[in-house]
């Protein structure tokens, strides 16, 4: 690790996304003084992946190969920056698809490397919800993170975000995309899946809802859910039923660590979050509680270079350490629970 | 390098990239030499450098590996340079 100490009231951060279909680059101004960050330019490209099919490892880092040195120069030139003036590089380090988020390391290795800046591996579920807290203004919140790669309730104590529930196999956006592309529908199928329940005429066809303790488990639902596309049953209105079975299990479980653990916050982050149904009976089950809901804003609820960016900043100014080229590593199964915070109190 | 089976042939690659600045070619050999860990068995991979140049030598008993790797190795290297050609 190395030591670098900072005079300037500004710094500059550059955050690389590419831990599953999206890449992307986000240049963040960080106030030491204030403490504040804001987003001065963000660029994305996402893999799309055949209708019916998910997304190919090797073909979505094909796609961020294609996309990234021009995703980089418009997020520079968006920024009215030379990378010269960046104080910091930051990727994503993991969770995520190993091909994809090679990429996003090689690139910002090079950065790092060629223009001598302090490289800052960041954990892309931490980067979901600081950059939900920073956006929203929350100050101590239980999070869930809702999303294809993470379905999680947390809460901060001791220099760590710790779990109060997880899934314990399908992440709630796998079920959705996994159902919706067995209907042919093209990944992301979150956003058809909610048109296809609210149109539908809310009539709720019985799936399985299995919480055990405070965590979920998504596979019998969907099981259930394609089993009764081979009997016939209406489409639309099963789109209805997995939602309201799945989102009352996220609701539940959510309420529970809520009650034990008397937060008065409650944060939505991850691709999920944008889901209407799930932010109402989530508001519900915080008002019941005497607790708010903040939802991340929709343009930031799925993957962002900003998350990376501004976590990267958080995390060198509590600390001035970056690491060293030659150990910067990537993790495709490295846990938010393992990462310490040392920026929160 | 690890073999599972002594009798296994191997087919090997040699790669040498010519840059225009040694800064340059430093910067990508550093870019890619931390993913060069955990091979699967009968796969070898390894990289120096000479003047300008980076040398890049792989070796497999799998015919798919060797090409994926070399592909995703030289892919690594194009996207590396485009990205520090602001200098």
């Amino acid at each position: 690790m190395n030591e670098v100490t900072k005079i300037s009231e500004t710094m500059f951060g550059l955050g690389i996304e590419s831990t599953a279909h999206t890449f992307s680059c986000s240049i963040m101004e960080y106030d030491i003084v204030k403490r504040n960050g804001k987003i001065i330019s963000e660029e994305r490209s996402i893999y799309k992946a055949p209708s019916g099919s998910g997304i190919h490892p090797r073909e979505a880092s094909r796609h961020h190969m294609d996309k990234s040195p021009e995703i980089l120069k418009q997020c520079l030139k968006s920024a009215n920056l030379l990378p010269t003036k960046l104080d910091i590089i930051s990727y994503s380090a993991g969770p995520g698809l190993g091909p994809c988020l090679r990429v996003g390391a090689v690139i910002a290795r090079a950065l790092s490397s060629f223009y001598c800046k302090p490289l800052i591996p960041v954990n892309h579920a931490l980067g979901h919800v600081e950059l939900g807290m920073m956006l929203t203004g929350c100050n101590d919140p239980l999070v869930l993170l809702v999303s294809g790669g993470h379905t999680m309730i947390l809460a901060f104590a001791n220099k760590r975000w710790r779990v109060f529930g997880e899934t314990l196999d399908l992440t709630i956006g796998q079920l959705l995309d996994q159902f919706g592309r067995y209907i042919s529908l093209s990944s992301p199928c979150g956003n058809k899946i909610e048109e296809f329940a609210t149109n539908s005429s809310h009539d709720y066809i019985p799936l399985p809802y299995i919480v055990k303790g405070n965590d979920v488990s998504f596979s019998g639902l969907l099981t259930a859910a394609k089993s009764n596309i081979k009997k016939g049953c209406d489409i639309q209105n099963l789109c209805f039923s997995i939602q309201e079975t799945s989102f009352a299990m996220l609701t539940e479980v959510v309420e529970r660590a809520l009650s034990f653990t008397q937060k008065k916050e409650v944060l939505i982050v991850g691709g999920v979050s944008a889901n209407t149904r799930l932010q109402d009976m989530l508001t519900q089950a915080a008002e019941r509680q005497d607790a708010k809901l903040y939802s991340c804003p929709l343009n930031y609820s799925g993957d962002n270079g900003s998350q990376i960016a501004w976590t990267a900043l958080c995390d060198y100014q509590s600390n001035h350490r970056n690491i060293e080229i030659e150990n910067s590593f990537i993790n495709q199964s490295w846990r938010l629970d393992s990462v310490d915070v040392n920026w929160r109190f | 390098m690890k073999t599972c089976d002594k009798n296994v042939f191997k087919i090997s690659i040699n790669i040498e990239v010519e840059f225009s600045k040694n800064k340059e070619k430093d910067a990508i050999m550093k870019a890619l030499l931390p993913d060069n860990i955990n091979f699967p068995c009968g796969f070898n991979l390894e990289m120096s450098s000479k003047k300008n140049s980076l040398i890049i030598n792989i070796e497999s008993t799998n015919i798919a590996t060797l090409i994926n790797t070399t592909d995703e190795i030289l892919n690594h290297i194009s996207i590396a340079t485009k990205v520090i050609e602001h200098d």
